[in-house]
């Protein structure tokens, strides 16, 4: 397919630009009728918006140049020509969490974290249909080789031809990601719905909402980005000796990683400042080790060695769904009783 | 259940029906929630018609008692409240109020809450708590419960009268705060101006963020077109084909160098040998030989050699290419070994994924392979996996980074590098040696290089055995697989790789491995990428055995293509 949609000489529109304008737009609006449902004016929105676009932007590019540095003269470069290139996920997520901070300091809104919640859907809807666009940029690439005829077509593989015009499909990675977001997307809407006004002892109500978007994309992109094979990779500047061991871990995954640990942390501080240190939060955190073991060595590092997909993907799925489980136990844990409403 | 336990007080009925007789929705569907209760509740048929009147009341009471557990149901049987949860503190008070939202004012008393338990503020309230006497009637005490239940809703209605004064201040805290209309204005004004700032954003984002549209560097762009070398190989073709009946003449073809595919190789070129049978390779290279593809040089393969027990021997020979493929046991290791005789330089190739420096791509050796049509590959210097060393590709210089690595060694020095030439011979630059940008670009016109491969370190030079101790690339001194690519003559390489087998890991140090490469006869050899990358992919598939069992997603390989182009297979 032709990725131009429209090009009048001076102007050129790509499709997966269209469909990423598409991707914002259904964010903002998702987001803007999600959050006077907390009782408050969507001016906070409108503010944040424009600052979150921009801080993404500059985020996930600087993220990819820091990626690939030698592909730029310099930051400057990657940051003011966008006609190459790419951008990384990561930084939407920091941009978004930046622009919830600037219309909090504005004070056009009381709470940063209900700003967040009520825009944890519509993120997640926004990076599904990101990940649809690549099907339009040729840039849904997976390693993976289906071979099996019976499985190649949408959504489990997408048909890929070599310069020398042979036809292979690989594993649909960008396509499964989308269907993964949009059942994320949902689940953070029900989430959203039932649970937005839950407060945490000791803690504020916000922010729930999209602590559970981090955990749920954290769990989505771990195993996505492993079926990758344009993972954007860290190498380090400072520490040149760390290169030879990290040229080979992504960011993606480290950032989804650091993300589900980050939403750990959090609830079991809070669990244990209101309830003291308790057998369970030993063993969850012993459960939780053990699924890092699964997803980094069992799952990733022997996907890389062995190729062994089925197994090593099983092992890594299961141990993630853990991984959540764990988080969500701690939640529950630390939230503060609910109060019946009276009718 | 016997009659006495209904002991009838008419007046009471009597209010009690007054009470109920404005119908009352919600209890009704309650009634329908608990059918069992009804009959049992008008059992007593014995009294009069207008006094079976409040059976229904009571049938309604009794509900009510049955249904309390079912109200809690809903939020008992949620996911969330099936975690270990104790006793909340008396928290209402001080929670956050959302403004704009009013909140019910809920004080819950702790001694009601249990742990594991939700409050039950409304089913329980406080005064339930109170001591029944125990010899107290059992009608009676469930006359008193039903008075209790009717006046406790009144009792939440009206705050308790004790109720401290802070309570008071933090129900008209909880209270709509109405905005003024200035306010108003003014959040209405501001959504104003930042959708209209939003609404510019997003088509600058439509138009501007296209990610993988375009590459950043196009790798073809200094290739030599070389038009000329082109016509004259079709006027000397034309002539050989024209005098094709009188005499042979071996025909020149090239491969041009801004080819991004090379030609497909003809299938009936491929052959397999059993190691038993090694010694029908001799006749192919006689063919070669024959046809003066070798040009008089000898050759590597040795049919005497110990081959490894599990192997076969493969090989393709077209009138531009001969690739002997075979796996031969040095010292009880096994070495796969390529050699590979060609007619033109052009047909020593490297590719690099997306054809882009910088690619982030990570495929398969045999996938680039693949893709370009190579008759056999092998890994390079996996130059994305490490950022040092010197990177050119296609005539043109990508990455000469002049920054301190370690010691006095800077990023470019700090490994030799190996660069192939238009003529397809080796030639290294060593490290510590300087260099600037412009010197470099230099050396490379000045020699006609190709492309370059940064790993190392440099095995045979001018057939010269080259030992090193230090080196910043490949753990040299620790046993490990091991890969290198050799020059045993003018267009005729040598690649060899030691890799793991089923019976054995591969433990060879490169000062060991460069004296297997040495052994060999080589001009000149150059280490390369070891461990699960050192790979040969010959006719599409691995040959050698890859650690681990599996290929490793590179970003280059070497290749040698065939120069006949397809269309002269075809004929």
């Amino acid at each position: 397919m032709n990725p131009i949609a429209i090009y009048t000489g001076e102007i050129t529109i790509y499709w997966s630009g269209i469909l990423i304008g598409i991707a914002i737009a259904a964010c903002l609006s998702l987001t803007l009728a999600l959050y006077p449902m907390s009782g408050r004016h969507n001016a906070a929105v409108w503010v944040m918006f424009p600052f979150a676009l921009f801080f993404s932007v500059v985020f996930a590019r600087a993220i990819y140049w820091y990626c690939h540095i030698e592909q730029y003269a310099s930051i400057r470069d990657a940051l003011l020509d966008y006609s190459t290139g790419s951008f990384c996920i990561p930084g939407v997520i920091i941009g978004t969490w930046l622009g919830a901070l600037v219309a909090r300091m504005l004070n056009v809104t009381d709470s940063a974290g209900r700003l967040l919640d009520a825009a944890a859907p519509g993120m997640a809807l926004c990076i599904a249909l990101i990940r649809l666009s690549a099907l339009f940029n040729n840039s849904c690439r997976s390693h993976i080789i289906i071979s099996e005829k019976i499985f190649q077509h949408l959504p489990v593989a997408v048909a890929f031809t070599d310069s020398a015009g042979n036809v292979n499909y690989r594993f649909a990675t960008f396509f499964v990601e989308f269907l993964l977001m949009l059942l994320v997307t949902v689940l953070l809407l029900v989430f959203y719905c039932d649970h937005r006004d839950d407060r945490l002892r000791g803690g504020n109500r916000g922010g729930n909402v999209a602590r559970r978007f981090l955990l749920y994309y954290g769990a989505v992109e771990i195993i996505m980005d492993s079926t990758r094979y344009d993972s954007h990779l860290f190498h380090f500047t400072l520490i040149k000796s760390l290169n030879p061991y990290a040229s080979f871990i992504s960011v993606g995954q480290v950032f989804a990683a650091a993300t589900i640990l980050g939403v750990l942390i959090h609830y079991l501080h809070v669990s244990v400042k209101a309830r003291g240190w308790k057998w369970y939060h030993v063993a969850l955190l012993l459960v939780y080790i053990g699924t890092l073991l699964g997803v980094g060595y069992w799952g990733e590092y022997k996907v890389q060695r062995t190729g062994m997909y089925a197994r090593c993907y099983i092992i890594q799925s299961v141990s993630l769904l853990v991984m959540v489980w764990v988080v969500s136990v701690l939640y529950r844990s630390c939230r503060a009783k609910r109060k019946r409403r009276r009718a | 259940m016997s009659d006495k336990d209904f002991e009838f007080d008419l007046e009471d009925i009597i209010a009690e029906f007054n009470d109920y007789s404005i119908p009352e929705p919600p209890q009704r569907r309650r009634r329908k929630s608990a059918p069992e209760q009804a009959p049992e509740a008008s059992a007593p048929a014995g009294p009069p018609a207008e006094e079976a009147v409040p059976a229904a009341p009571l049938a309604e009471e009794a509900a009510p008692e049955e249904a309390a557990p079912e109200e809690a149901a809903p939020e008992e049987a949620a996911p969330e409240e099936a975690a270990p949860e104790e006793a909340a503190p008396e928290e209402a008070a001080a929670e956050e109020a959302p403004p704009g939202r009013q909140e019910p004012l809920m004080v819950m008393d702790p001694s009601h809450a249990a742990p594991g338990r939700e409050p039950e503020a409304e089913s329980a309230p406080e005064g339930e708590a109170e001591e029944e006497p125990e010899d107290e009637p059992e009608g009676k005490k469930r006359r008193r419960k039903k008075k209790k239940r009717r006046a406790a809703p009144e009792e939440e209605a009206a705050p308790d009268t004790a109720a401290p004064a802070a309570k008071a201040a933090a129900k008209a805290a909880l209270a709509p705060k109405k905005d003024s209309l200035g306010k108003r204005l003014g959040l209405g004004l501001l959504s104003l101006i930042f959708a209209a700032l939003s609404l510019l954003c997003l088509g600058w984002s439509i138009g501007n963020i296209h990610p993988e549209t375009t590459t950043v560097e196009d790798a073809r762009g200094n290739a030599s077109a070389d038009i000329v070398a082109r016509l004259n190989n079709s006027v000397f073709n034309s002539k050989a084909d024209a005098l094709s009946d009188i005499a042979y003449i071996r025909k020149q073809y090239s491969i041009p160098e801004e080819a991004a595919v090379a030609p497909a190789p003809n299938p009936d070129g491929y052959g397999t040998v059993s190691i038993d049978n090694a010694e029908a390779v001799l006749e192919v290279i006689q063919k070669a030989r024959d046809s003066g593809l070798l040009d008089g040089q000898d050759v590597i393969f040795d049919p005497n050699c110990t081959f490894y027990y599990d192997s076969d021997i493969r090989y393709y020979c077209d009138d531009t290419i001969l690739v002997i493929c075979w796996k031969e046991l040095i010292d009880g290791f096994t070495c796969s070994c390529v050699e590979v005789k060609i007619a033109d330089a052009s047909q020593l190739r490297r590719k690099i994924t997306d054809d882009t420096f910088g690619s982030p791509l990570r495929v398969f050796a045999s996938e680039l392979s693949n893709s370009v049509n190579a008759v056999v590959a092998m890994n390079a210097d996996f130059y994305m996996f490490r950022d040092f060393g010197i990177m050119a590709y296609n005539r043109q210089l990508y990455r000469m980074d002049d920054s301190l690595y370690t010691g006095m060694y800077k990023k470019y020095n700090c490994v030799d590098t190996c660069f192939v030439t238009g003529e397809g011979d080796f030639l290294f630059t060593h490290r510590l040696e300087e260099r600037s940008w412009e010197e470099m670009q230099q050396y490379m016109r000045d020699n006609d290089v190709l492309f370059s491969i940064s790993f190392g370190p440099v095995l045979v030079e001018n057939r010269e055995l080259k030992e090193c101790d230090w080196y910043p690339a490949g753990e040299i001194n620790t046993g490990y697989s091991r890969a290198g690519i050799g020059q045993f003559a003018k267009l005729h390489y040598f690649y060899m790789s030691l890799n793991h087998s089923p019976e054995r890991a591969a433990r060879w140090t490169v000062n060991q491995f460069g004296r297997e490469m040495y052994n060999k006869g080589l001009i000149n050899a150059y280490c390369l990428d070891g461990g699960q990358t050192s790979e040969i992919v010959f006719r599409g598939q691995p040959y050698n055995y890859i650690d681990f069992g599996a290929e490793r997603g590179v970003s280059d390989i070497i290749y040698f293509a065939t120069a006949i182009p397809e269309s002269e297979v075809t004929k």
